[in-house]
């Protein structure tokens, strides 16, 4: 048994692998993985079993903001491992791989099966989950719903005010020119999150596959006061608003989360949602009328639609391990952390996305 | 020393699997007798490196040096070493 960087040549074997473990999926489409598991060497790590592939661990290494270091950041992704390698160590093997090589490594949203290992390689940290936070916007939306939560998906619809005598909102494809001089504000408050520079962007939401993404922009091209990053994500019952990503300058914060709730409306979408790890937007989506989708409001019976088990409940946990992790306190709270739905893999195209693809293509 | 941190490892591996361990010797084969799994041996690697103040790697996660109390021990006293 060995542990080895994945190679070209693994790739037969690895589909094989994938799709024996995780069915047919975007993981054995070979662009996206070369999109997201390759920055120049690939950042998977397979285990060999006399020639034979019988363990995976998948990660996304972005760059990452600590404290005032510029860094790394590695995702956990997939991973998968045969039960016969499982009481061996390999997977073990593979997880103090991932958890040793990065100075940062982030672990969003754990299973049943890797949750307990997270919690013995890295920590957990009080009040820092991932929530989410809905608006809804027509009662279409209950349809997605299991019968016991309608209900109160239906009551929660509400209407999204034009925001009135504020700066100018915008739609782009691009990033704007402001971008920059923003992202360079904000990223001063946070201690530990993505390093949302233009590249970054670039690769992540501009030259996504599978997936398109709108900006939604607030200011002007050139004086940008926030910026949201949106996927429009189609389901049998109509679209959803996802905003995965969140810039702002804080007093234009609110402001800017009101625009996106009232062009969503006006796209007809049933509902709009953001995922989040850290507080910075907390006060700032609830003043502008989102709502927390949790059990206090009972809209966390909007299912967080990522296919194929629609219902799936998340765990909603975050871990960080790695060198880094392990050093100072100042990361070590609520305020100080800041990662969406657009980090990590919780914004894949989902069976229902690539059906689509799939289709328009034939 | 190897007593010490074989005696540590046994009472970890006998507080997970306790219908298993106190039947089996040191030298016996922990894959054989299905002691092992993932979380079992990454709960083993930070709880050994913690109390015997060393650092183990992915590489030394082979099945060499897990498949026994005595083999892990070994490692552990080797890497002990090392640090000095």
């Amino acid at each position: 048994m060995k542990l080895r960087p994945f190679t070209d040549g693994d790739w037969p074997q690895f589909v094989a692998f994938a799709e024996r473990h995780f069915g047919p999926s975007h993981l054995t489409d070979r662009s996206f993985n070369e999109h997201w598991f390759r920055r120049g060497e690939w950042t998977v790590r397979v285990l060999e079993d006399e020639g034979t592939i019988s363990g995976m661990m998948m990660t996304i290494v972005v760059p990452a903001k600590f404290g005032e270091t510029e860094t790394e950041l590695a995702w956990i992704s997939s991973a998968a491992v045969e039960r016969q390698v499982q009481q061996r160590g390999g997977g073990a093997a593979l997880y103090v791989w991932a958890y040793r090589s990065f100075p940062l490594v982030g672990a969003m949203s754990s299973n049943e099966d890797s949750f307990p290992i997270n919690a013995v390689m890295a920590q957990d940290i009080e009040g820092v989950a991932m929530r989410r936070y809905v608006w809804v916007h027509d009662a279409r939306a209950e349809r997605l719903c299991l019968p016991a939560g309608r209900a109160t998906v239906r009551a929660a619809v509400r209407r999204a005010p034009t925001p009135a005598g504020r700066p100018t909102t915008f739609w782009t494809d691009d990033l704007p020119v402001g971008y920059d001089a923003l992202w360079e504000r904000v990223r001063t408050g946070l201690f530990c999150t993505t390093e949302r520079r233009r590249p970054y962007m670039e690769w992540r939401y501009r030259s996504a596959p599978h997936v398109r993404y709108r900006l939604l922009g607030v200011g002007s091209e050139t004086d940008l006061h926030a910026l949201a990053v949106v996927r429009v994500q189609s389901t049998s019952e109509g679209s959803v608003v996802r905003v995965v990503d969140f810039i702002a300058d804080d007093r234009w914060a609110t402001f800017a989360w009101q625009a996106v709730a009232h062009e969503a409306a006006d796209s007809g979408a049933m509902f709009t949602d953001f995922m989040v790890i850290g507080s910075w937007q907390d006060e700032h989506l609830r003043e502008a009328g989102f709502l927390p989708a949790d059990a206090t409001t009972g809209l966390d019976a909007l299912p967080h639609l990522l296919s194929p088990v629609e219902h799936r409940r998340w765990s909603n946990t975050f871990h960080l391990g790695g060198r880094l992790a392990r050093v100072p306190d100042a990361w070590r709270h609520h305020a100080a952390v800041y990662f969406t739905k657009g980090d990590s893999d919780r914004d894949w195209p989902t069976t229902y996305d690539l059906c689509g693809t799939l289709a328009s293509r034939a | 020393m190897f007593d010490e941190i074989a005696a540590a490892i046994r009472e970890m591996l006998t507080r997970a699997k306790p219908n298993v361990m106190p039947a089996m010797k040191d030298t016996d084969d922990l894959v054989e007798h299905g002691v092992l799994d993932s979380l079992l041996v990454v709960s083993l690697v930070t709880f050994l490196e913690e109390r015997f103040d060393c650092r183990l790697d992915y590489e030394d996660l082979t099945e060499e040096n897990l498949g026994s109390v005595a083999a892990m021990a070994r490692l552990v006293e080797k890497r002990v070493g090392d640090r000095t």
